[in-house]
């Protein structure tokens, strides 16, 4: 008798634990409620709460849910960087992705286009031309497999070089149109005792430092370069990539990167910038809204930017970029229709206009723009994305594994590391790992 | 009695080393409170100092911004009910393993203990595909059941380790005056071996408050995140809010500073003590 | 493993059939053991057994688990071994143990044994070491970030004030130096804890036996080789299981700290499994990392015991 009480007490402890836990939990959970009101697509977004643009998806997904024609709701998700591609990859691998997600173009969105678990989206661009004419050139591309598009950019960004108009007055120093004017404008700097680049270079920002090479890289021998590593017809250690990474260890070596630049992080490299305490800040088109802050950046005002100028001239213009928070459609949408609706919403040039004024973010389209909305930052760098001819992705968005070795041997160079050993073991990876 | 001047060496060795380490152990707890009033340049160029002003601002965002209350309370539901459940089932399962006969225990122990030989980032693909046929991703059990299966091994391995100690004498007087299983282990076992369980639960609390990886990947609703996941809301693609970070950071580690500093003397004597008897 | 640890069951198993009747009985009742065991075990293998299945199963195939693998049979596990990345964490992990063990073992008997000496302070001695444990991953490693830091890093300030200022470092940056830098906030964070088990022990020794070392004019050195040491030999063995699985798996600062950089120098077997199965979806070869992993810990938690019963024998 008494153990019979005792099982069942015991045995109601943990059912009455478990079960309670499990409802809370659903109790939570709004699904059933929308349910009633429509049909509900799920998405998945990479952003976090410091991230400015998270609000203006935000209130464009609201704006969606409430015009939509199809009467779909979108219940967006944000995950943060560092657990996307953790979360996706468990998502995946058991059949349990959202209707939409973010993705990263090229070799990251490959892996799932030849699982079968994305939506060709070829067809709604072909029956929509002028959707599809939005595009700038070169963008859609990059979502390409086998000839058809998987996946919609609603953004662009690329590598840009910001400078303090303050510190350039100071010494006299003007905007430098070829790479040696960029020296000697750097030499200048240095003698003053001005620290010349602010470059982050952590493990987690080791793309940073590849993004600096990568970008000499473009400014040596162009666009062929990046499209014959991809292509497999050129290799790691090409001459023009050995040049690259020695030209950065000789910048390394004079000094042009803060102190102890190999142990700085991003936002200590960003606040040593936006404290005026370096004159050059090498990031991207993404920091734009940090730097326009005036909470933050105490010289927001001063701010401007530049493309990196090449060591030949016959590539100028040619940069790291590429596209940013491009967006795809699931096999498991069952309303592939609405998600592609919410995907042409978020390109029209209403929106692309307001999350370029509002949150600094280069719209992927083209449209007319109106430049007193514009910060005068925001001007500058849309001036320098127009002037460019070609653009070269991130070598970890193009291959995955290859471009985060590459990131990893950009981090050997920074360190010391002779660049062409470094370069050769690179393409023994890569050859290896074909 | 008079100590030798050997000794007394000897002594002032001991007390340097341990009133090093008593720094060590304290300053970064310091450092990372006066952090978190600091602005994010400050955090750079005036790292070690005292922040110029008192500002909450940090704080602030990380209750609004961040959302660190809301998650309080997710972080308690789900760590309460694994520890309990763990502490509970562990106890019971560590009674037959090491007070009662049968054949298989030790088999049983040893299966049990295979579980401390793997990192929990082994499991969690084939997790997810279990919990999503049982419908109940996004819920909280999706974050306690695997917390409670991979806090049996290390439970199991102390309480074991606490109860082969004590002598059998107890119980078996116990039984011969026609004592249940059920009451041996209730009156007699469970009370001398409270101090471990305190331990074990005290272990888990810290293991389970403080991890990162199943609720990032077991919750999608963020209405359920739990706190350390609020510390990632400060991490971007391209950078990081370090000091609203550890604004979160500190308002995370109070509640398991408070829970050692009210339990430590349980800890003390439940660390597998008695085992030395057995 | 385990044959010690349970040697309480097996004599207890002995005495039972001799003395026989009631005893056996009711504690070798099997309903009353099903009642006692099955609900913790259930739940370990359905959640924790299965999974361990599934991995190494998956560690035979080649698959990002998005389109069918391809059984490749134990070729992941020959392509580790000619992985110049994978043989470097294993090395890494290697040193993890060594530096635990160093820190856990006679650093932390130390410190216990100057509190159970009862020296001035000890209850708050005792409370302080304890804390780094407590503390999450994400905190400890944001703050060790900023003491190595190369520019305004304590350990640099540190060593310029006692004139050592040509030893000044970026040194998470630097590839011969990071993983012991690591190691090091492992050993600190982690001390308290295995203090606390070896003090737990200490304290359960028997006071007659020191007592009787006072009357016999032994010093303290000795008391401690000759009682307090042999004393805790058993509990040493269960914490150095403890040290040696923690370390192997360990991930958590490396992947706060450097995230396994610079260039896979502080890459362990854990971050550098999480990368392949995550980041570059070779799950399969992440799977096979696992296995490894599992039988070296296995390995080590059986030398350990080898190592601990020899001593005990002799």
């Amino acid at each position: 008798m008494k153990r019979g009480i005792a099982i069942l007490l015991t045995g109601a402890l943990c059912l009455g634990l478990l079960a309670g836990c499990g409802n809370k939990g659903n109790a939570d959970s709004s699904s059933s409620k929308d349910s009633k009101e429509g049909e509900v697509l799920s998405m998945m977004l990479n952003g976090a709460a410091s991230d400015a643009y998270v609000e203006g998806y935000q209130k464009l997904i609201d704006a969606f849910n409430e015009s939509n024609e199809y009467g779909v709701t979108i219940k967006p998700e944000f995950v943060s960087n560092s657990d996307y591609k953790t979360k996706l990859t468990t998502m995946m691998a058991s059949d349990s992705e959202p209707d939409i997600i973010f993705t990263w173009e090229l070799g990251y969105l490959e892996n799932f286009v030849d699982g079968e678990k994305i939506e060709n989206l070829q067809k709604y661009l072909d029956e929509d031309q002028e959707w599809a004419d939005s595009f700038n050139s070169g963008t859609l591309e990059q979502e390409t497999y086998d000839g058809s598009v998987y996946g919609i950019p609603t953004a662009q960004c690329m590598a840009t070089m910001y400078y303090n108009k303050g510190i350039f007055e100071k010494y006299g120093l003007s905007v430098p149109t070829t790479y040696d004017e960029y020296r000697k404008v750097c030499d200048t700097l240095l003698e003053n005792g001005v620290t010349p680049v602010a470059l982050a270079s952590t493990a987690d920002d080791a793309w940073l430092v590849s993004q600096y090479i990568q970008q000499l890289s473009d400014g040596i021998a162009g666009n062929e370069l990046f499209e014959g590593i991809k292509a497999g017809t050129k290799s790691w250690n090409d001459d023009a990539m050995v040049q690259a990474a020695k030209l950065f260890q000789e910048e390394v070596d004079a000094g042009y990167f803060e102190k102890g630049f190999t142990g700085v992080s991003g936002s200590e490299a960003e606040a040593l910038f936006q404290s005026g305490q370096a004159a050059m800040y090498f990031n991207g088109t993404w920091e734009i809204s940090n730097l326009n802050n005036k909470d933050v950046c105490q010289v927001a005002d001063d701010v401007s930017c530049f493309t990196m100028p090449p060591v030949d001239k016959v590539n100028a213009n040619v940069s790291v970029g590429s596209l940013d928070n491009s967006f795809a459609v699931t096999k498991n949408c069952k309303n592939v229709d609405a998600a592609v609706a919410l995907l042409k919403y978020w390109t029209n040039a209403d929106n692309a206009a307001m999350l370029l004024y509002d949150y600094g973010r280069m719209p992927a389209t083209k449209f007319d723009l109106d430049e007193s909305k514009l910060s005068s930052l925001s001007k500058d760098a849309i001036t320098c994305f127009n002037e460019q001819t070609a653009l070269t992705p991130w070598f970890d968005r193009m291959n995955t594994d290859l471009g985060n070795e590459f990131n990893n041997s950009s981090i050997a160079i920074a360190n010391g590391e002779d660049p062409q050993a470094t370069l050769d073991n690179l393409q023994k990876y890569a050859e290896a790992n074909e | 009695m008079k100590k030798s001047p050997l000794e007394k060496i000897w002594l002032g060795i001991k007390y340097v080393l341990m009133i090093a380490f008593t720094i060590m152990c304290i300053y970064p707890l310091i450092w990372l409170f006066l952090a978190s009033f600091k602005t994010n340049q400050e955090l750079y160029f005036n790292t070690w100092g005292l922040p110029e002003t008192w500002s909450l601002t940090n704080y602030i965002n990380a209750v609004v911004k961040g959302g660190v209350i809301r998650y309080f309370g997710n972080s308690v539901i789900i760590a309460v009910a694994a520890v309990l459940i763990t502490v509970i089932l562990a106890t019971m399962a560590s009674y037959a393993i090491s007070r009662m006969y049968w054949k298989l225990s030790k088999v049983t122990y040893n299966v049990f203990l295979l579980g401390m030989m793997i990192p929990i980032y082994a499991l969690i693909i084939p997790l997810f595909s279990v919990f999503k046929n049982m419908g109940i991703l996004n819920t909280y059990l999706a974050v306690i059941i695997p917390q409670i299966a991979v806090g049996f091994p290390m439970a199991i391995f102390i309480i074991c380790g606490f109860m082969d100690s004590i002598p059998r004498e107890l119980e078996e007087a116990a039984v011969m005056d026609g004592c249940s299983i059920y009451k041996c282990f209730a009156k007699i076992v469970l009370p001398i071996a409270k101090s471990s369980i305190v331990t074990v639960a005290v272990v888990q609390f810290i293991n389970v408050w403080n991890d990162l990886l199943l609720p990032r990947i077991f919750l999608t609703d963020s209405k359920m995140m739990t706190l350390p996941v609020g510390l990632t809301n400060f991490q971007s693609m391209y950078s990081t809010d370090y000091v609203g970070e550890i604004a979160a950071v500190i308002i995370t580690i109070v509640p398991s500073i408070l829970v050692y500093i009210f339990l430590h003397k349980y800890i003390m004597e439940g660390m597998v003590a008695g085992a030395v008897k057995g | 493993m385990g044959r010690r640890l349970c040697g309480g069951s097996f004599c207890a198993h002995n005495r039972a059939f001799e003395r026989g009747g009631s005893m056996k009985s009711v504690l070798g009742n099997k309903k009353s053991i099903a009642v006692f065991v099955l609900p913790a075990f259930i739940i370990y293998a359905v959640f924790a057994l299965f999974p361990i299945g599934y991995n190494v199963y998956m560690s035979l195939f080649d698959t990002n688990l998005m389109s069918p693998g391809k059984f490749v049979g134990l070729k992941n596990y020959i392509s580790l071994f000619q992985d110049s990345t994978f043989t470097h964490a294993l090395r890494n992990n290697i040193l993890m143990v060594v530096g635990s063990l160093i820190a856990h073992m006679p650093l932390a008997m130390f410190f216990a044994n100057a509190i159970f000496k009862k020296i001035k302070g000890a209850a708050f001695f005792q409370t302080v070491f304890f804390l780094p444990s407590v503390i999450c991953g994400v905190a400890v490693g944001l703050t060790w970030s900023f003491i190595y830091n190369g520019n305004y890093g304590l350990l640099n300030a540190f060593l310029k004030l006692i004139g050592l200022g040509d030893l000044q470092q970026v040194w998470l940056s630097n590839k011969n130096l990071a993983l012991f830098c690591i190691i090091i906030v492992v050993m600190w964070q982690y001390v308290g804890y295995h203090m606390i088990i070896q003090l737990a022990a200490m304290r359960n020794i028997d006071s007659s036996y020191y007592e009787a070392a006072e009357i016999d004019g032994a010093t303290a050195w000795q008391q401690f080789k000759s009682i307090t040491f042999p004393m805790i030999k058993p509990i040493l063995k269960i914490d150095a299981v403890l040290i040696i699985t923690g370390s192997l798996k360990y991930y958590d600062l490396v992947a706060v700290m450097t995230g396994g950089g610079p260039n896979h120098a502080t890459d362990v077997m854990s971050t550098y499994m999480y990368y392949e199965a995550f980041n570059i979806l070779k799950y399969g070869y992440a799977c096979a990392i696992g296995v490894i992993l599992m039988l070296l810990c296995i390995c080590s938690v059986g030398l350990s015991n080898k190592v601990f019963k020899s001593e005990k024998d002799s």
